[in-house]
This record gives C-alpha cells, sequence and structure tokens, in this order.
C-alpha cells in the first residue's frame, strides 16, 4: 500500500514498485472523467506510465467484478477514487466499505502483486459537510484495514518513501 | 541545497535555527538570503503572476545550490472546492517533489522532530 498527499509523487513511486515487482504489469483505473481537469489529470499519468509496460482495465466501482489477468502485477489507483465512486454512486454509503474490501480480496487472489495506491486525506480540519465526513471514514477504515493487511506500507513525502511497514525500498 | 517541509506548526523554523541559521538569514522570497521561507506562499504568488512555479524555484535553486528552502505541507487535507486552492495544493507539491529530487538533503519536521528523508549520499 502506498499513501501520501496530494502532488506528493505516490503514483510515480507506486508505479516503481510495480515494475520492479515484474510480471504482467496491469494498471486497474478507478478515476471517472467528468470534466477538463479531471482529462488532464488522466493525461498526466499516462505520460507517467507511458513507456512502462503497463495494460491499462478501467474499473471505477465495483472492484469485485473486475477482470484482471490471472497472475498479473496490478496497480490499483486509486482507492480515494474508488472509494468516493461507491459512496457516492448507486450502491451508496452503506456497506461501501464492505464491498470495496471484498474487491480488493478478490483482486489480491487473482494476482501475484497487488500495489493500492491511497491517499492522505486527514490533516487538514473535522468540519466537513455530512457526507464528506462519513466518506472521509469509510476511506480511514479502509486505509487501515489494507495496512493490516499489506505486506509493505509506504508513504511518500515529496517523492521520497517513508516505510511504516515491511521491508524498505 | 536543502529543502524541509512540515506540517503547520510543527517546528520547521526552529528547526532551521538549530542548524545555525539566525532570523536574519531568513525570508519568504526568491532571493539571495541563505533560508527561503514559506514556499507554499511564493508558489501561489507565482501561480497568481500565471509563472510555473516548478520552473521558477528550479532556477533559483540552480543559482542558489546552498540554499534552504522551508515549505509547509499543504496536501493532506480533503480536495478543496476553489479551484485555485486546487491548483495551488498541486504545485505546491509538485514544487517539493522537483526540490527533493535535486536536494542534497530531505527532512521532514513534525512535533519539533526531524527525519531524514534523504541525505548526503542518497
Amino acid at each position: 500500500m502506498v499513501s501520501g498527499g496530494a502532488a506528493s509523487g505516490k503514483s510515480e513511486l507506486a508505479e516503481g514498485i510495480a515494475v520492479g515487482l515484474g510480471g504482467r504489469l496491469v494498471y486497474l483505473a478507478t478515476m471517472e472523467v467528468w470534466d477538463q481537469e479531471d482529462r488532464r489529470r488522466v493525461e498526466r499519468h499516462r505520460k507517467l506510465r507511458a513507456g512502462k509496460g503497463f495494460e491499462t482495465v478501467e474499473r471505477p466501482r465495483d472492484l469485485a467484478g473486475a477482470e484482471v489477468p490471472a497472475g498479473s502485477t496490478v496497480l490499483l489507483e486509486c482507492l480515494s477514487n474508488l472509494t468516493a465512486n461507491e459512496c457516492f454512486g448507486p450502491d451508496g454509503f452503506d456497506g461501501a466499505e464492505g464491498r470495496i474490501l471484498e474487491g480488493v480480496d478478490r483482486v489480491r487472489a487473482r494476482t501475484s502483486h497487488l500495489v493500492i495506491v491511497t491517499n492522505e486525506l486527514f490533516s487538514d480540519g473535522l468540519a466537513y459537510p455530512e457526507e464528506t465526513g462519513r466518506y472521509l471514514s469509510v476511506l480511514a477504515g479502509l486505509n487501515r484495514a489494507l495496512a493490516g493487511r499489506a505486506d509493505r506500507v509506504v508513504e511518500v513525502v515529496c517523492g521520497l518513501p517513508v516505510v511504516w511497514k515491511g521491508e524498505g525500498l | 541545497m536543502r529543502l524541509i517541509v512540515g506540517a503547520v506548526g510543527q517546528g520547521k523554523r526552529a528547526y532551521v535555527r538549530s542548524l545555525g541559521y539566525t532570523e536574519e538569514q531568513m525570508s519568504a522570497g526568491l532571493g539571495d538570503q541563505p533560508v527561503v521561507l514559506n514556499l507554499e506562499d511564493i508558489v501561489a504568488a507565482l501561480l497568481r503572476e500565471g509563472r510555473d512555479p516548478v520552473r521558477a524555484v528550479l532556477d533559483h535553486a540552480a543559482s542558489h545550490p546552498s540554499a534552504v528552502y522551508v515549505c509547509t505541507e499543504v496536501g493532506c487535507g480533503v480536495v478543496p472546492v476553489d479551484r485555485f486552492q486546487r491548483e495551488w495544493r498541486e504545485a505546491v507539491g509538485r514544487v517539493c517533489c522537483a526540490l527533493a529530487r535535486e536536494a542534497g538533503r530531505v527532512d521532514r519536521v513534525w512535533c519539533g522532530l526531524a527525519m531524514e528523508l534523504k541525505g548526503e549520499e542518497g
């Protein structure tokens, strides 16, 4: 699991980890594109990945149904988008955490390696609208659960790894 | 060149003083002083001027190889609704990543303690 704040360099670091793990590389993209800003963001990530050998599978929600090639190395980016899509999508908040965890387990069972990128959204105040607070709580719960399951947990600060669990990079 | 980051109020400036720098040597601007404070504000000003913050800061770093940059971490919250706030957070993050790549040393200050993220040999 790789986490970090906005523009902390977490994607690039996570890609490096996935490439280092080797095998058939799959980028499991969770972002839904709504506007020009989203398009620019996706474009930036595509450029960052270009030439590294990833094939892309898009799965903005219902992770359990994602068709990832057996035995591949999957980079799931990112959990915060997936969680937002689940919570604010048709199935809603109820059971969102469980659905996502089940999805992660299913993907993990099919792959050789799974690298999950998540987000640090938790250090900037508490006074948010109720739904935002609920979303933060779901994502924080997922981060805790996945950090518990992960072999390695890395926080990225200014593009540099801070290893919280497992061996260093 | 060194980079020192940390959330607001964590003791970044005191840490810089502990390295032997005086208050007179620190200010917020891309000048010739040894310590550049409040890099996050400088990035905001550059964005407002329509300049590329990464390029402007890297150019400054190239001509000031022994500068110390101090930046407040601002990217660990809920993505703001306000567009400029979003662009600013993003730009501050990219500037710090770019400086960290070039820096001989990067430290993160938290609760008055400094954690070395990158050392001279790194």
